[in-house]
């Protein structure tokens, strides 16, 4: 009995550890596959690196290249522009004396603008003149109307001597004929008179536009002389900075 | 001794600023063109303020400025211009000649009082 | 020697100006009107201005009488003394001025350079004679007052070739009255 369960332990036995073993020959088996899997993964991520590492040196020596290259352009265009700024540097001086000699040249404008600014001397010496005229034409208003009031008061006194001359009849007539002859003139004179006072307005009209005209005109032109002045000057202080 | 000299030929300008500026607390005389102006600033060397028309018979308001600063060689006076002008390259005639301020007619007192008595010295 | 257009521009020129030379209240209560010619009636009294140009001149004449509602509009500002003796030909004078200083301005404005004159005193009589000045264009107009015509205004344009005018836009700046510091 004991022999049987003995055998039927040991089949047992052997029974579990043939599991045993053929489940640890699955996990083995297993085991190496993964770890053939994991080398090849190895290889590769190995193989993949070694591509990676190889392509980042031909880019490093390229970057290295071009960099190399670039400096090179660099250098050159540099002693291209220090060739070019060596070639300008005549013409920069050129420039610098035609700004000196155009500052040179502005300097009689600048003095000529301002002696013609003394123009105002001038209308000063026009409007004195003008003021005169006026004055005179005042003078004869004056005049015109102290002769007009001559003329009132021959007329008067030649009515006076008409009615003179007809109370004393027949022997005044000679004297009546001379007061109308009289007080002809009178009435012409004050035509004149008339006519000359139209004359004298018409005169002040004419004198005081030319006046004005002479005036407005003088300040017109100070202010363009005074105006050009000054941006003459902005532009010499202009170029003068320029040419420093 | 006056503190503001007006100077217009106008004798609505005249008095309408005088009037003002006295009713203000300030003195003031006047001058009817340039030339009157320029010899009211020779015999009064207390006045602090000019008010000058530009357009005036004789002498103009900006040349009374030039010959104020240059003849007269006055350079502490301050003036202000009263006038229908306004062209930019006259008031930068009047700059460059020292003019402090600018105002077109017609004059507004209470707008420019405070200005003026701090122009005079006296804000 | 000027376009139809540039003759409206001129008229608008005046009647604007003679608006604003008014004294402040009366601004808004003024009537402008443009006239075909000179009023029969003649005014006692003229002022004249002239503005002088490279292109052209200007003669600004302001006609008027002596009645008393001049006295009342253009007389003594509040507060001024009313005593202040200054005939109302000096202040009709100075009338002159603002209007003749406001289109001076704006010819400056377009043309850079302009000069005026200052006012001349002249006996209504002469407004007879204008055709004299030989100036091509003369424009007229007249301002009212609560319905009574207050006075007269002629602006004469004379040049020796054609020209044209047009204003411009007036920029932002200063306003007549501000004291403007340099």
């Amino acid at each position: 009995m004991w022999s049987e369960l003995g055998w039927l332990a040991a089949l047992v036995s052997v029974g579990g550890l043939s599991a045993l073993l053929w489940r640890c020959r699955g996990r083995a088996q297993q085991a190496l596959a993964a770890q053939a899997q994991a080398e090849q993964a190895l290889a590769r991520l190995r193989a993949q690196t070694d591509a990676d590492l190889s392509r980042w040196q031909q880019e490093l020596a390229d970057l290295r290249q071009s960099s190399e290259n670039r400096a090179s352009a660099w250098a050159d265009q540099e002693a291209a522009a220090r060739a070019r700024h060596e070639a300008l540097a005549p013409t920069l001086e050129a420039w610098r004396a035609a700004i000196q000699s155009a500052c040179a040249q502005a300097r009689p404008l600048t003095d000529g603008l301002a002696e013609l600014q003394a123009v105002q001397t001038t209308f000063e010496r026009w409007h004195e003149g003008m003021d005169e005229l006026l004055r005179q034409n005042a003078d004869m208003h004056r005049k015109n109307e102290d002769f007009a009031l001559i003329v009132r008061q021959m007329t008067i006194v030649t009515l006076n001597a008409s009615i003179e001359a007809a109370r004393i009849g027949e022997l005044g007539r000679g004297f009546a004929v001379v007061a109308e002859e009289m007080r002809e003139l009178a009435r012409r004179a004050e035509r004149l008179s008339g006519d000359y006072r139209r004359g004298l307005h018409e005169n002040d009209l004419l004198t005081t536009s030319t006046f004005q005209d002479i005036q407005a005109s003088g300040k017109l032109i100070v202010g363009a002389i005074a105006a050009l002045d000054l941006y003459q000057r902005q532009v010499v202080g202009s170029l003068e900075g320029v040419g420093a | 001794m006056a503190q503001v000299l007006v100077v217009d030929d106008s004798s609505t300008v005249r008095n309408e600023v005088a009037d003002f500026l006295q009713r203000n607390g300030l003195t003031v005389s006047t001058a009817v063109d340039g030339k009157d102006g320029l010899a009211k600033l020779r015999m009064d060397s207390g006045i602090k303020l000019v008010i000058c028309d530009v357009n005036m018979p004789n002498i103009d308001g900006l040349t009374m400025v030039e010959k104020v600063r240059k003849e007269l060689n006055n350079p502490t006076v301050q003036i202000i211009m009263l006038t229908t002008e306004n062209a930019p390259a006259m008031k930068e005639r009047g700059r460059a000649a020292g003019v402090k301020g600018w105002i077109v007619k017609p004059f507004n007192g209470p707008a420019a009082i405070g200005s003026i008595k701090k122009l005079v010295g006296v804000a | 020697m000027i376009s139809p257009a540039t003759r409206a521009q001129f008229e608008q020129l005046l009647l604007g100006a003679l608006q604003e030379g008014l004294p402040a209240p009366w601004r808004g209560q003024a009537m402008l009107q443009p006239l075909p010619a000179l009023a029969q009636v003649r005014d006692t009294q003229a002022v004249m201005l002239s503005i002088a140009t490279f292109r052209c001149r200007l003669h600004v004449l302001v006609h008027h009488g002596l009645q008393p509602q001049l006295q009342r509009v253009f007389g003594p500002a509040q507060g001024e003394e009313p005593g202040a003796a200054v005939p109302v030909t000096d202040r009709l004078a100075e009338y002159g001025n603002l209007v003749c200083g406001a289109i001076n301005r704006e010819l400056g404005r377009s043309w850079h350079y302009a000069g005026m004159s200052t006012p001349s005193h002249l006996t209504g009589l002469v407004l007879d004679h204008l055709d004299l000045l030989r100036d091509q264009h003369q424009i007229h107009a007249e301002v009212s007052v609560a319905g009574e015509r207050l006075l007269g205004a002629s602006l004469l344009i004379g040049s020796h070739a054609p020209f044209e005018f047009q204003c411009i836009d007036a920029p932002a700046g200063q306003t007549a009255g501000e004291l403007e510091f340099f």
